[in-house]
């Protein structure tokens, strides 16, 4: 249902043409569950919007397509996107809790929200009750104003707000930062329950592998706003071929094994406006040949479902018994 | 000596609301808390949000000053205001690495103000001493790094340069407030890594704040787990992670996430969501507990020791335990 | 380990300064305005040498008849007023008053609005409440007739003026200063600061005043421009310093003297050159607004 099909994205900044994103491939079935990851500045976010045709004034699709159900979104007017946002496409964006309208009670927003899309009030407070519902709020909530609410009550209440009309694609960015441990908990609970359900579709965007492995089926991992690695989660993290996957997978602690240290990556990702010849993690990457350096190594299948863009995919099983070994990542550091 | 920092039953209240008559309800942010820490040691303290650990670290630092109990730093108690002894034994990281560093001050000028202030020194001695910190934080070679400016340096630098400033005074403690949870994940365990370092190596104190537990094993040695203002939970970090005790402490560990998609999350009780305010007298858990009985309601459990060195504030912790 | 230490280098702080001082010119109305303020400062520096004659002496012709109302010619560029003065003279010598003014108001204003926005905003409580319902205050009054009044109770002079000025108009800055401060004071460094037990004088003048100072010095630009256009008001209401020729002057003059519809020589200069030069602050400001105000870059 969407398709994003070799896209770059180029911000115009004063210092010059940045991209952001470069040839990014990624398909989303109905009822399906992509988590993008990676750190700051790999360019996750970006693509976020690009999916729902928001970037902003200084970014611009440089190449490629995104497609929702076949449709390309670049060769639709405003006013088109704007019915399709929020019908077919909803978004919770980061800080969601803060983005409530703080004047209005909630029965207002949802109402508002409606009228901008033809729905009437009273069925719009009708599918309020039955969505805060669904998202384990009282219906009574309605009536109340933001400030009245805790953090994951506001939440809840905006992801019942991006279901009203019933999209058939979500786009959650880092929905559960800054939230309390227990109350992520039953944020990604909501969301595990509710993709899938009438075919909705999930793009999950967060830097945290954790919640990416417990919430999408499917996962691509995204370094200097290319894909390294993609596949289903569940064999990209128990199997990851991609030496910067590996890192990302050591430096993240597990509270089920306190004994394990965690690493860190050496170095800094590279800069969008000057980015270096090869591959983007060559300089950073514990296992960097000469070839790195000199050739930007393709993103290909390895398998049905998984792709992975290294020079050393065929490796791939040596470098993952070196990876498990903190001092190899301590000595590049 | 007990230790390098001794803490006995520090309180703080907060008055809600200023009303022209009268005051609002008040708000006990911290409520009887008491623990040492030797020197050379770690205790980590993680809480949520409104569970107290923030204003227990500000305490600490005398940034607020107690309603009550006592704190004391190296032996110095804190009397009714810190002085400059007392300043100079205990030092912050803050979690947000782009606000805690002044953007007009070079790196340098960063590092040797806290000499400054505490007028240490001759103009030489403060420039050796920062050049010296900066390297101690693994900014190599530091006097590359004294004429920057912050916008010039990386989230981890930053944090760095701020763990510098904060061991130039040569505290006797060091308050670390979510130091990594504004970073990128893949220069965290070197942050981590670093304030271990430090701490072990010298005769330096350090609490450690945190709201995600599964970061508190590679730094900590001791774990504390706070709620609306009390430890209900004290003990050797792996013990508390791997046999959690009380309730609470069993929910938080079994919220945080676990990157392997193979492993089902654990479930957590219904009523931890759903539970409202506490009853006067009892558990303050007991309303979002999946074990609490009757008791619970009308007995305020204190720290008892289960295991040596590993104390819960639970009636019910025995049978938990099993 | 460690960071690797990046690889650009440091530009001088002499090579920022000079690329501050450039920056209006990288947009075209920026630098219009920049060339404008260049040369009404080297005019008023360079007063006395360029300006014909004396502004202030009146000019007869052959036969002795004051020289009233004559229309530009070669030997007064732009005419004569009514009361046989030169125009261009007294032109040229009024931008000395523009700078004077300007400068002195700007100066105050930014003392007297940046500290109580600095005492305002870290202090807090019953202090915040004073010096800001203060501040309500200095809003609430209507800026003509105080001068007016004040200039009429302490007599009318130049310093008179500016005190008028400036007893007013610190209150935008305060306000400014204020809300900055605000936001700063909850920053780590400011807690930093205070936890290793630095003096709250220390606080507010060595870690927060450098971060205030490029938005305080933005409204000093602004600020000069509005100090001129009062100055030019009092002084066209009457008010002014009847010593000094000032472009208010000049067109308070014009007025009284019942010529204003038909001497366009003797009030079109000054009041182009008002407009000229406020637009032209103005313009300057914004470019470097954008330095200070980062929501804009």
């Amino acid at each position: 249902m969407l398709a994003l099909d070799d896209v770059s994205i180029v911000y115009t900044t004063r210092s010059g043409p940045v991209q952001a994103v470069s040839g990014v491939t990624l398909s989303l079935p109905p009822g399906g569950s992509l988590g993008l990851v990676g750190e700051s500045g790999c360019g996750k976010s970006t693509l976020a919007l690009a999916a729902l045709a928001l970037l902003p004034a200084e970014a611009r699709l440089a190449g490629g397509a995104v497609r929702l159900d076949g449709q390309d979104l670049a060769a639709l007017p405003e006013a088109e996107l704007r019915k399709l946002r929020w019908t077919r496409m909803a978004y919770v964006p980061q800080s969601a809790q803060n983005a409530l309208v703080p004047v209005h009670s909630l029965r207002r927003q949802f109402r508002d929200t409606a009228a901008a899309h033809g729905m009437r009030s009273a069925e719009a407070d009708e599918r309020a009750a039955a969505l805060l519902r669904r998202v384990e709020l009282d219906a009574a909530v309605l009536d109340r104003f933001p400030h009245e609410l805790s953090g994951g009550m506001r939440q809840r209440a905006m992801i019942a707000l991006a279901l009203l009309f019933g999209p058939s694609l979500l786009v959650a960015d880092e929905p559960t930062t800054g939230l309390d441990v227990i109350v992520q908990r039953q944020v990604i609970d909501l969301l595990r329950d509710l993709r899938g359900e009438d075919g909705l579709a999930l793009l999950f965007i967060s830097h945290d592998i954790g919640v990416v492995a417990e919430l999408c089926s499917h996962v691509a991992v995204l370094y200097a706003g290319k894909v390294m690695e993609s596949g289903p989660t569940a064999t990209v993290f128990s199997e990851p071929d991609h030496p910067y996957t590996m890192g990302l997978q050591r430096a993240f602690p597990d509270i089920r094994h306190p004994e394990r240290s965690i690493v860190s990556i050496a170095g800094h990702p590279p800069r969008l406006s000057s980015p270096p010849k090869g591959c983007p993690f060559a300089p950073r990457c514990p296992f960097v040949q000469p070839v790195c350096r000199d050739t930007t190594p393709p993103l290909v299948a390895v398998s049905d479902a998984r792709a992975v863009a290294c020079h050393f995919v065929d490796e791939a099983a040596a470098l993952r018994e070196r990876a498990r070994d903190p001092a190899l990542w301590d000595e590049a550091a | 000596m007990s230790g390098a920092v001794l803490v006995t039953d520090a309180r703080k209240t907060f008055v809600a609301s200023r009303r022209l008559f009268g005051g609002g309800t008040p708000v006990h942010a911290v409520d009887g808390v008491s623990f040492s820490i030797a020197p050379g040691r770690v205790l980590g303290i993680a809480g949520e949000s409104g569970s107290g650990k923030s204003t227990l670290a500000n305490l600490l630092v005398g940034l607020e000053l107690p309603s009550g109990g006592e704190i004391a730093i190296g032996g110095r108690p804190l009397g009714r205001k810190p002085n400059a002894d007392f300043r100079r034994s205990v030092q912050m990281v803050f979690q947000d690495p782009f606000g805690s560093i002044n953007p007009r001050f070079t790196v340098g000028r960063t590092v040797e103000e806290p000499l400054l202030i505490h007028g240490l020194g001759s103009e030489a001695e403060r420039h050796a001493r920062a050049i010296a910190a900066l390297e101690e934080a693994e900014l190599r070679p530091g006097a590359a790094f004294m004429e920057r400016f912050p916008h010039e340096l990386s989230g981890g630098q930053r944090q760095r340069v701020a763990i510098a400033r904060a061991i130039v005074l040569r505290p006797r403690l060091l308050v670390a407030d979510e130091p990594v949870s504004m970073l990128d994940v893949s220069v965290r365990a070197g942050i981590l890594r670093l304030l271990n370092r430090l701490v072990h190596e010298s005769e330096m104190a350090m609490v450690f704040i945190t709201h995600d537990l599964s970061i508190v094993a590679s730094v900590c040695d001791e774990l504390a787990v706070m709620y609306r203002g009390r430890f209900v939970e004290h003990g050797p970090v792996r013990a508390v992670l791997q046999k959690p005790r009380h309730p609470y402490t069993r929910a938080l560990i079994a919220a945080v996430p676990v990157p392997d998609p193979t492993v089902p999350p654990t479930p957590l009780p219904a009523k931890l969501m759903s539970g409202g305010a506490p009853v006067a007298g009892g558990c303050r858990f007991a309303p979002r507990c999946g074990s609490a009985i009757a008791a619970c309601e009308t007995v305020d459990p204190v720290l008892e020791e289960a295991q040596p060195g590993h104390r819960v504030a639970c009636i019910r912790h025995r049978e938990i335990a099993q | 380990m460690s960071d690797a230490v990046l690889a650009s280098a440091r530009p001088s702080r002499a090579r920022e300064a000079w690329r501050a001082a450039l920056l209006p010119f990288a947009s075209w109305s920026g630098g219009f305005a920049a060339c404008v303020l260049v040369l009404v400062v080297t005019v008023a520096i360079f007063a006395p040498w360029l300006s014909p004659y004396d502004p202030l002496v009146n000019h007869f012709d052959a036969a002795g008849q004051l020289r009233r109302l004559e229309p530009p010619s070669g030997t007064h560029l732009l005419g004569t007023t009514y009361y046989g003065l030169d125009v261009l003279s007294q032109l040229i010598h009024g931008t000395r008053i523009v700078l004077i003014v300007g400068i002195t108001c700007a100066v105050l204003i930014a003392l007297i609005g940046t500290n109580i926005g600095l005492m305002a905003g870290y202090y807090g409580g019953r202090i915040d409440t004073i010096l800001m319902r203060a501040t309500d205050l200095a809003f609430g009054i209507p800026f003509i007739p105080f001068a007016v009044v004040l200039v009429a109770l302490l007599g009318p002079s130049l310093w008179n003026t500016i005190i008028a000025i400036s007893f007013l108009m610190w209150r935008s800055t305060a306000r400014v200063i204020r809300s900055q401060v605000l936001s700063l004071r909850e920053r780590g460094f400011v807690k930093a600061a205070r936890i290793a037990g630095a003096s709250d004088m220390r606080i507010l003048y060595v870690h927060i005043f450098p971060n205030v100072l490029p938005m305080a010095l933005l409204y000093v630009a602004f600020d000069i421009a509005w100090a001129v256009l009062a100055e030019a008001s009092i002084s066209f209401l009457g008010f002014g310093d009847p010593h000094q020729t000032s472009w208010g002057q000049m067109l308070y003059l014009a007025y009284v003297s019942g010529s204003i519809r038909q001497a366009w020589w003797w009030t079109v200069p000054p009041g182009a050159a008002l407009s000229l030069f406020v637009i032209a602050v103005f313009l300057v400001g914004r470019e470097y607004e954008r330095l200070a105000n980062p929501r804009l870059r």
